[in-house]
């Protein structure tokens, strides 16, 4: 039954970010809406965290296995000029390894800082 | 009535499979997403199967893709007395790496005159694919190609964090924990993870808030 009714709870959070998604003329994907609704849901204490918990883990233990019918699906998509690999190879090299060092340095630098007391 | 449960144990058979070559072999670039995706896209193309027919088969586990993403708030929840404390340092360097990202996508398409398409494909390339892939659609993009660049993203974030944080001295383990999840979501969270709990703990959040705050600023960057 437990199971059961973390499955629902986390069901009907789904079929709330779908209506919203639907609802609201914002840029926003069913599954940020969603999140929302359950993050709002637990802070609030209007769903405790054991009535999602074990279903919940299983779910987010699942989604590696839910990317590779997305990566597969490349297969169908048109395929890409020969123009756009280096583009792509520099947004996934040289753009990651500089978002890493501006958002480390930025949280590095303000701990540092606090923990000084400045 | 046709065959349809082929499609999933192919993908669970190649996943667990991918999964056993990487504790085999621990190398970053044997992220079991990407080995599976290419064993099943293998299986697909030497065995003639139109990719229609996988995807229609496998329809079940990629519906499952708003549950698993609504239960992202899950983990977020149980470590927000780590954001809590924190906070301004965190999201600092999180909104920063969101910035970063953007523009350095949006710098590269302009560079190289990609389309709108593209640059909505690419704009989401740190954001965990569980974000990512709605975003690109949101957008007019190609999700499968988002996935792929995300995936690969975070490969190079697993495989360059340690490197990078020690060229830059970024030693605190909450900053570790942002770097590795902002430029790399889940993928180099398992990095982060191997390196500490609060780090690990640190990069789960910063993967989801940098996907939230891309979802909140992606319009931006699309209006140019």
């Amino acid at each position: 039954m437990r199971i059961l009714l973390q499955c629902g709870v986390i069901f009907a959070i789904s079929f709330g970010g779908e209506c919203l998604h639907a609802w609201l003329p914002l840029p926003i994907p069913a599954g940020v809406y969603g999140f929302g609704l359950l993050l709002a849901a637990l802070m609030t204490k209007a769903v405790k965290l054991h009535q999602v918990e074990e279903v919940g883990q299983f779910f987010v233990s699942l989604l590696p296995l839910i990317f590779v019918p997305a990566l597969v699906g490349l297969l169908g998509s048109p395929e890409l000029p020969a123009q756009a690999l280096l583009p792509i190879g520099l947004v996934v090299v040289v753009s990651t390894v500089v978002v890493m060092g501006v958002s480390g340095l930025v949280t590095q630098n303000l701990l540092v800082k606090r923990r000084r007391g400045g | 009535m046709s065959l349809s449960f082929w499609a999933l144990t192919a993908t669970l058979a190649a996943y667990l499979l991918a999964a056993a070559l990487q504790r085999r072999f621990s190398l970053a670039v044997f992220q079991p997403i990407l080995v599976a995706g290419l064993l099943v896209m293998a299986l697909l193309v030497l065995g003639r199967i139109p990719h229609e027919a996988y995807s229609q088969a496998v329809e079940p586990l990629s519906r499952l893709l708003l549950p698993a993403t609504v239960c992202l708030a899950i983990p977020v929840y149980k470590q927000l007395p780590l954001l809590r404390a924190h906070l301004l340092p965190s999201v600092a360097g999180i909104a920063a790496g969101t910035v970063t990202a953007l523009s350095s996508v949006a710098l590269v398409a302009g560079l190289f005159g990609l389309d709108r398409m593209m640059l909505a494909t690419l704009l989401p390339k740190s954001v965990t694919s569980a974000f990512g892939m709605g975003l690109a659609a949101e957008y007019g993009g190609i999700p499968s190609l988002a996935t792929a660049v995300i995936i690969l993203s975070g490969i190079v974030g697993n495989m360059t964090c340690v490197g990078v944080c020690k060229a830059l001295g970024i030693t605190q383990p909450v900053a570790v924990g942002v770097c590795a999840g902002t430029a790399g979501h889940a993928i180099a969270t398992t990095k982060a993870l191997a390196l500490g709990e609060t780090q690990g703990a640190m990069a789960g959040v910063s993967m989801v808030l940098t996907g939230l705050l891309t979802t909140a600023l992606m319009p931006l960057f699309l209006l140019w």
